[in-house]
Order: C-alpha cells, then sequence, then structure tokens
C-alpha cells in the first residue's frame, strides 16, 4: 500500500474504531447503576445525548466507511493464495452480515433505548464484533514478507530502549514534579529524586524482562517471530489490566462483566493494531532501510521533546476535570509508549551481541536493590534530622506522589493498605447498589411541644461549598461580606461534616436526616424523606431548585419548582434567588409559610473548571481564584436575598440556613473535585443556621461538638415544635434545643462517612479530630488529625493500632447502616418495593 | 551454549526475574516503630470505654498528649482522688488542645470556683458561652462566680 492510501486507510480504520468504542463506553456506563445514574439519566454530558440520538447514522457511516477497506479484498486485482482467499471470504460475509445488522440499526436504532438493565453487557460486548472482523481480515489479507532474524540483537536492544525510556520518563516527570511541586529542602528532593528513580527502574525492568519472555516465547512458537510480537502481547495486556484495575472499579462494575469487557477490549486492541501494521509491512523480497544513527537520534530528541511537552500540557489539562485520575493515567501510559516506540527505534543502532545471561539478570537486579535501598535510606536521613517528613510515607506521598507518572508507579509497586482480603471483601460487598427497602420513618415524636412555630424555611445548600472559603470559617476571607455580616447573627457550626462524599448520597441523607446508602434514591424515598414530610404536617409550601431529590417528592406535595427549565450544571445561585424573590412576591397572598431549598452549582468543578479556569473578577491570593471569584459573586447575592427578607419583613420569622452537600479539592496533593474521595477538604462543609432572634435566648447548642448535615432535618422538627425521634443512630440529632435541654452526647461516637461514587469509607472520631480513610478504588489508606478551631488537617502516620481499631470502626459502621435498611426488608416492605419497581419500568419507557 | 539451551535460558531466566519480582512486589514502605497507641486507651466506639486507673489514663495520655478525652478523663481522676491542683492543669492543658470544647471550659470553670479563682471561673464561663450559648450549666458558674452584695 502507498503512504498516501496507508493514511488514509488508517483514518478511516480510526473513524470506526471510534464509533464503536464510543458505543462500547456507552452501553458500558449502562451496565452499572451507579453510572448510570450519575452519567446518563441527568445527561450531564450533552454531546453524549447527541451521539446516542443520531448513533444509527454513525454506525451506519462507520460500516458504510469500513467498506471501503475491504472492498479491495472482496475484489482483488491479482492471484490470490488460500490466505487471502480466506481474506476474501470473511470481508464478504463481513459486507453482508454487516450490512444486514447496520439495516436493522437504522430502522430501530438501539443506543436511545438502552437502560440500566441485562442487554447493556451484551451490547458492550458486541461492539467490539466489527473491529475483530476486520482485524481478522487485515491479518489473512496482509502481504507475507520475509521476517528478518532479529533475535540476535532482541535483548541488547531491548536493553537500550527500557534503560532510555527509564531515563527519559525519570527526568521529563521529575523535573515536571519539581516545578510544580511544594517547598521543600534539598534533601527531601534528593530523597524524592532517588525514589522517583528507583520506581522507573524497577517498572522498567519489569517490562523489559516481560518483552524478552514474549519475545522468546515466540520464537519458540514461529521460528522466527515477528519483532512485534511483544508489542502486541503487551498491548492487549497493558489494556486489560488498565481497563480492569483503573478504569471499571471507578465505576462499580461488578468483578466479572468487568474482567470480560477488560478481556475483549484487549484482545481487540491487539488484534485491531495488529493487523493495521502488517498491512503496511512493506512486500516481499523489500528490505528494511535502517537510517544513519545520527539522523535517528536528531529525530528521537525532536520527538522526545515534543513528547515531553505534550504530555505535560495534555496532564495539566486533565488535572482539575479528570474522574479518578483515569484520563492522567491514560496520558502518561499513551505518553510512555509514544516515547518506548521512538526509543526502541533508535535502538536499532546498538550492535549485535550473543545472548548474556548477565544482561538479562544485573539490570534488574540493580534496580530492585536501589528500589529497596531508597526508602530505608529516607527512613536513616528522618531519624538523623529528626524531621518526621522524611520518613518514606510522607515524603515520598507528598512531592513524588503528586506527580501522576510516579504515583501510578508507585500505586503498582507498593501495597498501600495492609492486605486483609476480609476487610476488603466485605467493603466492596457492601458497596454494590442494590434495591433497599425503604422504611417509613417519622422524625416526629408524639408529643408537639410548640405547633403554632411556623416560620418560613430557607435551606441553602450550594454544591462543592467549602467551608474555608468563608470568612465566619477563615479569618484570611475578605470577600464574603454579606455571609460574614449574617453569620455574626447566627449559629456557625465549626466541627461540621457530611455524611457523603457527593450529592448523590449527600443529597438525600440531608433531606432524610439519615446516613443512606445507594439505592436509596429511588421509588419510594418519599418515606423517609423528612424535610417533605415536615413540609407537609405543617401546611408549608415549597419552592425548590433542585435536581437531587426533588424529581422524588410526592406529587401531592404543594412544589413550585424554580427555573425548571434550566440544566442542573448550569444552576446559579444569584438566578435561583431572583426566581425565589418573584415567587415570594406573586404569592404574597398565600399565608402558608415557605419552604425555600436551592441546590446550585455555581461553584461545582464543571463551572470552575470551564472557561479556561478563569476568575470572573481578579486575583485572590491564597485561593483558588475561579473558585473565590464565584464564592464572592453568591455572597453579594445572599447579601441582597437577607435585605429583600428583611425589606419584605420576612427575616425575623425565617429560619435561614447555609451549607453545602460537600466540600471540594482544589488541587490538594493534586486531587481536584469530589470524585471517589473523602479528603477533609471534600467531607468539611460550612453549616450557618440563624433562627429569628426572639427565639435565640431559649435555645442552646454547641457550636463545637461534630455536626452533620443529616442532623439538618431533626432540627427543623425540633424548631418547628416537634419531639424528634432517632429511630436508628443513623439517623441525625437536633442542633439546637431548648435551654437547660441536654444535647446527644457526641464526644465519643464515631461516625461512619461514605463515598457516593466509589468503594471509599471513613470514620470520623475523637469529636471530629481524626478522620480515618480506607479508599478501595485507589488502594490506599489515610488519616489526618482535623482541628476544628483552625480548620486545618494534618496527615498522621498510620501505625497497626490506628489501623486495627479504626477497620473495625469502619466496619461497624458498615455493617449498621446495611443492617438498618436490610431489617426494614418486612414482607411488606419488599412488596411496596416490588410496586416501586413497576413505577421504575413505567419511567423508563417514557425516556 | 547449544541453540536449545540458549533457547531455555532465554525463557526461563525472564520467566524467574518476573516471578522474583511478583512474589517481593508489592512492598509495604517501611515505617518507623511506632509508639505504642493510645487505642489500647479506647478513648472511642459506641461501647462504653474502659475504666482505666489514674496511672493508666496517666500513661496513655502521655502517648497521646492531643486526646482531650483522655485528659479530661484524667482531670476527673485527679479531682476525685482530691489532687485538684494537678486537675487544673491536666484541664487547662486539655483547654488549650481544644478551645472550642464548652465541657471542657465547664468543667475547669467549675473546678477554679471550687478553688475560689472566681474571675478566671467567670472567663471560663463565658468562653464555654461562646460555643454552647444558653447553656445553663455554664450561665450557672458565670452566676456563681459573680460577686456576692
Amino acid at each position: 500500500m502507498s503512504g498516501a492510501r496507508f493514511l488514509a486507510f488508517v483514518a478511516v480504520r480510526l473513524f470506526v474504531a471510534g464509533v464503536c468504542v464510543l458505543t462500547a463506553a456507552y452501553a458500558v456506563l449502562n451496565c452499572t447503576p451507579f453510572a448510570f445514574e450519575m452519567f446518563i439519566r441527568p445527561q450531564l454530558f450533552p454531546w453524549v445525548g447527541t451521539f446516542v440520538a443520531w448513533h444509527h447514522l454513525w454506525w451506519a457511516g462507520a460500516y458504510v466507511a469500513s467498506l471501503i477497506t475491504v472492498l479491495p479484498v472482496i475484489r482483488p486485482r491479482a492471484p490470490v493464495s488460500r490466505r487471502q482467499h480466506a481474506a476474501r471470504v470473511l470481508a464478504i460475509v463481513y459486507a453482508t452480515a454487516g450490512g444486514a445488522g447496520t439495516l436493522v440499526l437504522v430502522a430501530s436504532p438501539l443506543l436511545p433505548r438502552l437502560w440500566n438493565d441485562q442487554k447493556a453487557l451484551p451490547v458492550a460486548l458486541a461492539a467490539f464484533i466489527p473491529l475483530l472482523w476486520l482485524a481478522a481480515i487485515d491479518h489473512a489479507a496482509a502481504p507475507t514478507s520475509p521476517i528478518p532474524d532479529v533475535r540476535a540483537v532482541a535483548q541488547r536492544r531491548a536493553l537500550a530502549a527500557f534503560s532510555l525510556l527509564a531515563a527519559y520518563l525519570w527526568v521529563v516527570h521529575l523535573l515536571r514534579a519539581v516545578l510544580r511541586g511544594a517547598d521543600a529542602a534539598v534533601l527531601a528532593w534528593l530523597l524524592t529524586g532517588a525514589w522517583a528513580l528507583s520506581l522507573t527502574l524497577v517498572v522498567a525492568a519489569c517490562a523489559y524482562a516481560t518483552w524478552l519472555l514474549l519475545d522468546a516465547v515466540a520464537t519458540a512458537v514461529w521460528q522466527p517471530a515477528p519483532p512485534s510480537a511483544p508489542a502486541v502481547v503487551l498491548l492487549a495486556g497493558a489494556t486489560c489490566e488498565f481497563l480492569r484495575r483503573v478504569v471499571l472499579p471507578t465505576l462499580s462494575l461488578e468483578s466479572t462483566a468487568a474482567a470480560t469487557v477488560s478481556v475483549v477490549a484487549g484482545l481487540t486492541a491487539a488484534a485491531v493494531v495488529s493487523g493495521i501494521a502488517r498491512r503496511a509491512l512493506p512486500g516481499r523480497g523489500a528490505p528494511a532501510v535502517v537510517g544513519p544513527a545520527r539522523r535517528d537520534i536528531a529525530i528521537a530528541v525532536v520527538a522526545l521533546a515534543a513528547l515531553a511537552a505534550g504530555t505535560w500540557a495534555v496532564l495539566d489539562d486533565l488535572e482539575r476535570l479528570d474522574w479518578a485520575f483515569v484520563g492522567q493515567k491514560l496520558s502518561v501510559l499513551l505518553g510512555a509508549s509514544a516515547a518506548f516506540a521512538v526509543l526502541f527505534r533508535v535502538a536499532r543502532h546498538v550492535p549485535a551481541r550473543a545472548w548474556s545471561m548477565r544482561a538479562m539478570v544485573v539490570p534488574p537486579a540493580i534496580a530492585l536493590a536501589f528500589f529497596f535501598a531508597v526508602p530505608r535510606a529516607a527512613l536513616i536521613a528522618g531519624s538523623w534530622t529528626g524531621q518526621r517528613a522524611l520518613e518514606p510515607e510522607m515524603l515520598f506521598d507528598r512531592l513524588a506522589g503528586g506527580e501522576m507518572a510516579f504515583r501510578f508507579m508507585a500505586d503498582a509497586l507498593l501495597e498501600r493498605a495492609a492486605t486483609d482480603p476480609g476487610y476488603d471483601q466485605f467493603l466492596r460487598l457492601h458497596s454494590q447498589p442494590r434495591r433497599v427497602a425503604i422504611p417509613d420513618v417519622d422524625l416526629a415524636g408524639p408529643r408537639d411541644r410548640d405547633p403554632r412555630r411556623r416560620p418560613h424555611v430557607f435551606l441553602f445548600v450550594i454544591d462543592s461549598l467549602r467551608h474555608d472559603y468563608l470568612s465566619p470559617y477563615n479569618a484570611e476571607v475578605g470577600f464574603t461580606p454579606s455571609i460574614d455580616a449574617f453569620a455574626r447573627d447566627a449559629f456557625v457550626y465549626r466541627n461540621a461534616f457530611t455524611r457523603h462524599g457527593g450529592t448523590q448520597l449527600a443529597g438525600p441523607s440531608l433531606w432524610a436526616g439519615a446516613t443512606t446508602m445507594r439505592g436509596v434514591l429511588a421509588p419510594g424515598f418519599d418515606r423517609m424523606n423528612a424535610l417533605e414530610k415536615l413540609v407537609v404536617r405543617n401546611g408549608y409550601r415549597m419552592a425548590v431548585n433542585d435536581f437531587t431529590v426533588a424529581p422524588c417528592l410526592r406529587p401531592t406535595t404543594p412544589v413550585t419548582r424554580l427555573e425548571p427549565d434550566v440544566p442542573s450544571v448550569a444552576t446559579d445561585f444569584c438566578s435561583n434567588l431572583d426566581a425565589l424573590e418573584s415567587h415570594l412576591d406573586v404569592t404574597r397572598g398565600d399565608e402558608r409559610p415557605v419552604f425555600g431549598y436551592l441546590s446550585p452549582m455555581n461553584v461545582h468543578i464543571l463551572n470552575t473548571r470551564r472557561g479556561g479556569q478563569t476568575s470572573l473578577d481578579g486575583d485572590y491570593p491564597g485561593f483558588y481564584a475561579p473558585y473565590a471569584s464565584r464564592v464572592r459573586r453568591m455572597d453579594a447575592c445572599f447579601g441582597e436575598f437577607i435585605d429583600y427578607l428583611r425589606r419584605r419583613g420576612l427575616y425575623e420569622n425565617s429560619i435561614v440556613i447555609v451549607t453545602s452537600d460537600h466540600g471540594d479539592s482544589l488541587g490538594e496533593d493534586q486531587y481536584w473535585g469530589h470524585g471517589t474521595w473523602l479528603f477533609p477538604e471534600v467531607v468539611r462543609v460550612p453549616l450557618i443556621v440563624r433562627v429569628p432572634a426572639s427565639w435565640r435566648g431559649a435555645l442552646t447548642t454547641d457550636l463545637a461538638r461534630v455536626a452533620f448535615t443529616a442532623d439538618i432535618a431533626p432540627t427543623l422538627y425540633r424548631l418547628l415544635g416537634h419531639d424528634v425521634r432517632e429511630p436508628s443512630p443513623i439517623f441525625g440529632a437536633p442542633l439546637i434545643v431548648d435551654a437547660g435541654e441536654p444535647l446527644a452526647d457526641r464526644r465519643r461516637r464515631s461516625f461512619l462517612l461514605t463515598s457516593s461514587y466509589g468503594d471509599a469509607y471513613a470514620v470520623l472520631r475523637r469529636n471530629g479530630r481524626l478522620l480515618y480513610i480506607t479508599d478501595l478504588v485507589e488502594w490506599r489508606e489515610f488519616a489526618y488529625q482535623l482541628s476544628p478551631h483552625t480548620g486545618g488537617a494534618v496527615p498522621m502516620p498510620i501505625d497497626a493500632d490506628l489501623r486495627h481499631a479504626s477497620r473495625a470502626l469502619i466496619r461497624a459502621g458498615v455493617s449498621e447502616v446495611a443492617g438498618y435498611y436490610s431489617a426494614a426488608a418486612t414482607p411488606a416492605a419488599a412488596a411496596t418495593a416490588r410496586r416501586d419497581r413497576g413505577v421504575s419500568d413505567d419511567v423508563k419507557t417514557q425516556q | 551454549m547449544g541453540s536449545r539451551a540458549v533457547m531455555r535460558s532465554q525463557i526461563l531466566l525472564p520467566l524467574a526475574v518476573l516471578a522474583f519480582c511478583g512474589a517481593v512486589l508489592p512492598v509495604r514502605l517501611p515505617a518507623p516503630v511506632a509508639l505504642a497507641s493510645p487505642e489500647m486507651c479506647g478513648t472511642d466506639g459506641d461501647a462504653p470505654p474502659p475504666a482505666l486507673t489514674r496511672q493508666q489514663l496517666e500513661e496513655c495520655s502521655a502517648l497521646d498528649p492531643s486526646d482531650v478525652e483522655l485528659l479530661a478523663d484524667l482531670a476527673a481522676a485527679y479531682e476525685s482522688d482530691g489532687a485538684v491542683a494537678r486537675a487544673e492543669e491536666v484541664y487547662r492543658r486539655a483547654v488549650v488542645a481544644a478551645p472550642d470544647d464548652g465541657e471542657l471550659r465547664l468543667r475547669l470553670g467549675r473546678l477554679l470556683l471550687r478553688r475560689g479563682k472566681v474571675e478566671e471561673a467567670a472567663r471560663q464561663a463565658a468562653a464555654g458561652l461562646e460555643v454552647q450559648p444558653n447553656r445553663r450549666a455554664l450561665l450557672d458558674v458565670l452566676r456563681d462566680a459573680e460577686p456576692r452584695p
């Protein structure tokens, strides 16, 4: 095939592969309830909806384009061999069967009808079939040519290539870490550099041994083997393992399905790439051309410099909007693969020598010895200098671990958490989404203390708002004067947390006044929706802008949806408040008190990341400006709303609460957003509660006691004059009680926190001063000392006792939550759940 | 080496290297020898904490000076034994570790009242009321600290 024709061939095949892979990816997202609820149902990315809606045409286009590439096989110009005849048969079958399938798809599009059910996985696997078939055609139709016996140079060439790759990765990524990294002493950076070098050497050594093993096995089988055999097998293995261990666990895909998808994807990648490569082989008799070494080296240097710059740029771009670091890890892997291809080509100039046992054993031995020595050297340095920050776990995580390439390598080479299969399995089992039986819960006790209390209630749950970006929590903040003024007259809870690290569970938890689990936000949630019941019981009317729980409100609940046509990701606090004010004005004659609930997304990572990550109005030294500027804007609008309430004479008859469903990572240890993790900056929230001034003298609270957003519902019950029940320890408790009443003692209690999106759990202990996290997505554990007084968080080393005690508490907490929802599975509840599933099926067909 | 022997070594040696790597990896990073953890002292968890002797409390709080629950228990133990000066000192340490803990301010305030340090007791009660507004017990301390006519 000529150069131009081959490029066109590759372009078409890339298009076909793109359509097939996107189809498979969409189907995989439908396989898991978590990904379906998180990405598909709320239509988080509009382009996905467009692709799905026009999928039948995309598929037809890909089929026609692929036909162009197989037509020369169907109609060969020259006499064909037996293999090429077989290729022709395959191509004819592909053309006919593929054509029939495409016609069916155009007539009855499949993807828009795909749902979170048993059809999704077969569709995902079937999407790979066209690629595998085309690869089979390519292999059968590829010209045969004499395969040079390159065994004599393979070992030296591989050793040179992998050594250079290790050097390249170390230099490029260490430089990036140094330029972006934290301030640290020279000794710290020297140890970090040595650690990073040891990681790359071990990875390169393992890859070198694997390459030689595959090459030797291929030679023994084929004699001689194609030089690309090791690369193809490595591609299959890397694709399979990357999907199985890095990508699919973040979507909570069940392990058998994940393994199946991974294996099929890996085989497909290897088959497609090797098939296309074989079509590009020179014809029979054409010798391989090797140019001068200097020219190759010059080209390699330029290529590697461009590759390094490109990798940096892509990592910078992905950093602030990535899902569990999948994109960044993929970028590192692709960058390293491309670098290896360049270096392997250059390494062909290495003089050939006979196979050497020493060259096989010595380099890996040196790499491993260095790898074991460096952490011990760091430990000795730490004890000599007295600096705990030089101890390996702290040092390597803080400096080297901030660079994705080294973190990726460390994840593979280090055992982060002490292995405990029973504990891991227990947590993973409870992470699986399930249909829970939602109990019928009433938080109101039998006695109403003061049924006359019916103030307006305004509950503002600002998605991803951090407490340390508000002046009542951080004296360095000067851009929230309105909230500052509001807080002087309010209860500011300095030790407030969410029970869940993401909206999907944090929202229902707030409405229910309890810890929730996956599967709770489903038809039937109204049975434990405490806030909705409070509204109905007390004759309130609701004015709501919310996309998480509001869709589950009963049809009979009096609700006005504010700005219903604005997509979830675009909800704006200022606009919401304007709509709320308009609603209050228009309904001035309605004597019922208002329950206003807003959950805007102004500072969600999707919005602070858009627009080139720019600030709305200048710099904010010490803060992340795109985020801080949006907080300032919201603060101004909030101040205007408070002024509005005062003008209307509503302020002294209103309860106003400002909080968030969870916080957000803004670059701490290179984490951005609130994915699957439960770090302090994600689980801490602001919680400011203002009650009418005339009430304050008769109430008491404890502003330093650990508090949760799940306490808001019980608090409102108490403030509105109800006794409050605690059906189970998983429920919240009132934060504010009558003066003279005792508050529930939480000093010695531990509290389970869970991720909404992944297998991560945490326990909050010692009145919110110790946070211990088990993260099974990253296979790591973390511990932090928290200071409610300063809002700070200091990483703690984890010793065996701390690990043992904290894991026991996490285990107990998970059992308690799961036990509560399981205990509610009475026969009557199961019948109700079946009825609910009937409702959900109706919802499905409406789409 | 004959060609078959070479082929065998070309397969077995890399396999041996990979097997060795598989056996030793992943590794745990070495950690410093930890001090015995106050986990043994059991200050939290849903079960009631074990009743520790004063000496055990002293050892436990020395292991983890930041555990204010231990400090509070230790101070209470000193109070029970009549060692009020030591109790005051431990309560003060606890208050420094957790200045926002109204319960500690209350206990320290009551102790100071008993020791006749009324102005200081009033200050502690006032600080406690900053975080536990209208708490009856703190108001009582404040009232009792007022000079009598």
